[in-house]
């Protein structure tokens, strides 16, 4: 089984532990409190397209208040992959978004860090499609220009939450084939699969 | 005497008690006793909240009839509830459009400005429309269709606390009934009768002292003058004051101890009452009339110098004319002597902790607004702050020099030993409780300086703390360094709470993160050095 680190990051309230929730947990509370520092989750998913691979997301789900910035940088360090969150009916949190992408490119050397720009709350604008602030084709345009991934989801409807994690989950899964194949070429050795295969899924018991 | 005053003023408040009625806090309408007015409160100003008008009509109606039904033979307690119950109004609707709308994790109550949840509850007030919390919108005000106040054919809605006070004819205090005249008139008789006691008191020493030196002028020449002086005297001490008769008195009225033969009767020369000689408890004691004169030197008495020597005759007083008579003038007196060195210097402490406490509050206002100001503070603002800051400094020196003297004076008795340390004790503590503002100050003073002066030697000497950090820098890294134990606390936490459920690997990372936060937290620690917390 293959661990991964993820790691939410985005302005307060943009609904970061919301979509987390609804991934791990597929439940979704109207009246969250904020999350103080920052929160420990993992959940474990096969990929719809490679049915023989499970890999688990440890995801640590950050505090988007200004108070607990400092803390950000040590849960980004060594992540695999993060998700910037935003809020689709507020303007301010897409320019705090985008701050985040600019500081994930300084600080984290890795370039095989995997970036997914989350727009939240469309469950909103399909009420009211007035409240929508930041157009999708904005966004979109933002995202392929840096390279990110980018979905909107509706943490509260549960629409487009899980395809994130699976699309994030296949990038993941092909770097690492790549990696390790590129490894095993060059120093051309017999690829010794130490990993014993995942009794840890939800089949298993003691899970 | 005292009895008979006692028994007045009993009878007084029992007639003033039984003159006035109760009066109903909210209508002012009045009732014979507190079980009219309950039920009248629970009928008229039924206070039980309800969602819609109509709901709340039946269900005051139906507690209107279970009254009225469980006690039928009391007529008068239903009276006044039949009178102001209406007819339930059918249709009754509340305008709603001005409510304030719900958005989930962004309305807070207007009160407590605690974010609406479902745990907290979510109500919006029916007359100002916004929204509050379950707990900060119980108060009812009766409202018409339009959500106006109509205090007569409105409905109970509810309602936020500013709109309940809002509402007109609201009384804070509930009903207010200003019984200081029965007080003071009850209070200056009881005083008026103490002072007639003194002036009478006070007539009667001067009418004896004045007749002893009398008498001692008439027959102080002659052959038995002692003998004659004292029968002389004696006659006129019982001219003056009718003395109680012996057999009457069995024991001393102030001590309560039997008379017998070694318990002495004896009689006060001022109030003729038969009190005792006990040396420990007091009652009565012989005191020179010379001493008493002097005491009571505002009173018009005869010169007590006869010839050369003065008049050495006792006077028996008992104990409770003595307080009577002399402890007033005894404190009037020692007010006018200068007060012991102690007393002084410790009066000065006070004055010096007074100007503290005056300039304080305008002080900490100020520091308050420089803050708030911090990116582009006032210039004012600041002179203003650095010239309170060196008026308290000051005043601080001088209250610290004041206490250092006061330590240094020798003290003669236990008592003013004590004194002195308890006013030690007091100044140490006054220091430490009211320099901590002015500790906080160096860094807003000096980093808003050195943000105005950006030349290199006022960075150097202001900007620069013992560890080479700046004070920005230091606040920074406190921050970071609360917040990280915070994230410390949980993450143990959640490592504890995953090791018990058996989520070894989650654990695993879990400890790590523990491990790399304790590794920044003594970074931090480092850092900080003596500027980090204990």
């Amino acid at each position: 089984m293959l661990q991964f680190k993820l790691v939410l990051l985005g302005d307060s309230s943009v609904g970061k532990s919301s979509i987390v929730h609804r991934f791990v947990k597929d439940s979704f509370d109207e009246f969250r409190e904020s999350t103080i520092g920052a929160a420990f989750l993992s959940q474990t998913i096969k990929l719809e397209k490679q049915d023989d691979v499970t890999i688990k997301f440890e995801i640590w789900d950050t505090a988007g208040q200004e108070r607990y910035k400092s803390l950000a940088p040590m849960y980004y360090r060594n992540a695999n992959a993060a998700l910037i969150v935003y809020d689709i009916t507020q303007p301010d949190s897409l320019a705090k978004a985008q701050s985040w992408v600019d500081e994930l490119k300084n600080k984290v050397g890795d370039q095989d860090l995997v970036i997914c720009l989350v727009g939240n709350k469309l469950d909103l604008c399909e009420e009211d499609p007035q409240k929508r602030v930041v157009d999708t084709e904005d966004a979109q345009r933002y995202a392929s220009e840096q390279g990110l991934l980018f979905q909107e989801v509706s943490a509260k409807t549960g629409a487009g939450v899980t395809d994130i994690f699976q699309t994030i989950g296949e990038k993941l899964y092909v770097q690492k084939k790549n990696s390790q194949q590129a490894a095993s070429q060059t120093r051309n050795t017999v690829n010794v699969e130490l990993q014993r295969p995942s009794t840890n899924d939800s089949t298993s018991c003691c899970s | 005497m005292g009895k008979d005053n006692s028994s007045r003023i009993i009878g007084n408040i029992e007639s003033i008690s039984n003159t006035n009625s109760l009066l109903c806090p909210i209508c002012e309408e009045s009732f014979q006793d507190l079980g009219n007015l309950n039920t009248h409160l629970d009928v008229s100003h039924d206070l039980l909240e309800s969602e819609h008008g109509q709901k709340h009509k039946s269900t005051s109606n139906q507690t209107l009839r279970t009254r009225s039904s469980s006690k039928p033979d009391n007529p008068r307690q239903t009276a006044p509830s039949n009178r102001k119950t209406r007819p339930p109004k059918a249709g009754f609707t509340l305008r709603r459009e001005h409510w304030e709308k719900l958005i989930p994790h962004k309305s807070k109550c207007q009160q407590c400005m605690r974010i609406l949840t479902q745990k907290t509850g979510s109500i919006n007030c029916r007359r100002c429309g916004k929204l509050y919390c379950a707990s900060h919108c119980k108060y009812a005000a009766r409202l018409n269709q339009q959500a106006n106040y109509d205090a007569i054919d409105g409905e109970w809605c509810k309602c936020c606390q500013k709109c309940f006070m809002n509402k007109p004819g609201y009384k804070d205090f509930g009903l207010y009934e200003d019984k200081t005249d029965i007080f003071m008139k009850l209070r200056s008789s009881n005083s008026q009768d103490h002072q007639l006691q003194e002036l009478q008191l006070e007539s009667r020493f001067i009418r004896i002292i004045n007749g002893i030196v009398n008498i001692h002028r008439r027959y102080g020449n002659s052959i038995l003058s002692t003998i004659r002086i004292s029968s002389e005297i004696s006659r006129l001490e019982k001219s003056i004051v009718p003395w109680k008769d012996d057999n009457m008195a069995h024991s001393c009225p102030l001590c309560s101890k039997h008379f017998s033969v070694m318990l002495r009767k004896h009689h006060c020369r001022l109030c003729g009452s038969i009190v005792c000689d006990d040396q420990i408890s007091a009652c009565s004691n012989e005191v020179p009339i010379s001493t008493l004169a002097n005491a009571a030197s505002d009173l018009p008495l005869e010169d007590l110098r006869l010839d050369v020597y003065p008049i050495e005759t006792q006077m028996r007083l008992c104990s409770k004319c003595m307080r009577s008579m002399f402890k007033k003038r005894k404190f009037l007196k020692e007010l006018h002597l200068p007060l012991p060195l102690l007393l002084r210097k410790y009066e000065s402490l006070h004055n010096t902790s007074k100007v503290i406490l005056s300039v304080l509050p305008t002080f900490e206002d100020t520091l308050r607004s420089v803050r708030e100001t911090k990116e582009n503070p006032n210039e004012k603002d600041i002179m203003e702050l650095t010239k309170l800051r060196k008026k308290l400094l000051e005043a601080f020196a001088i209250y610290d020099r004041i206490t250092k003297q006061i330590m240094q004076l020798k003290t003669n008795t236990y008592a003013e030993a004590k004194i002195q340390q308890s006013i030690n004790a007091l100044s140490a503590n006054f220091i430490q409780e009211k320099m901590l503002p002015l500790k906080s100050i160096p860094d807003i003073l000096s980093s808003n300086f050195s943000s105005r002066n950006s030349s290199p030697e006022s960075k150097t000497s202001s900007e620069l703390m013992i560890n080479n950090l700046t004070i920005t820098e230091v606040k920074q890294y406190r921050t970071q360094l609360m917040v990280l134990k915070e994230q410390l606390f949980l993450v143990q936490e959640m490592a504890d709470t995953a090791t018990k459920q058996r989520k070894f690997d989650e654990a695993s990372t879990l400890n790590n993160n523990i491990a790399e936060i304790q590794a920044q937290i003594d970074d931090l620690t480092m850092k900080l050095g003596e500027q980090g917390f204990n």
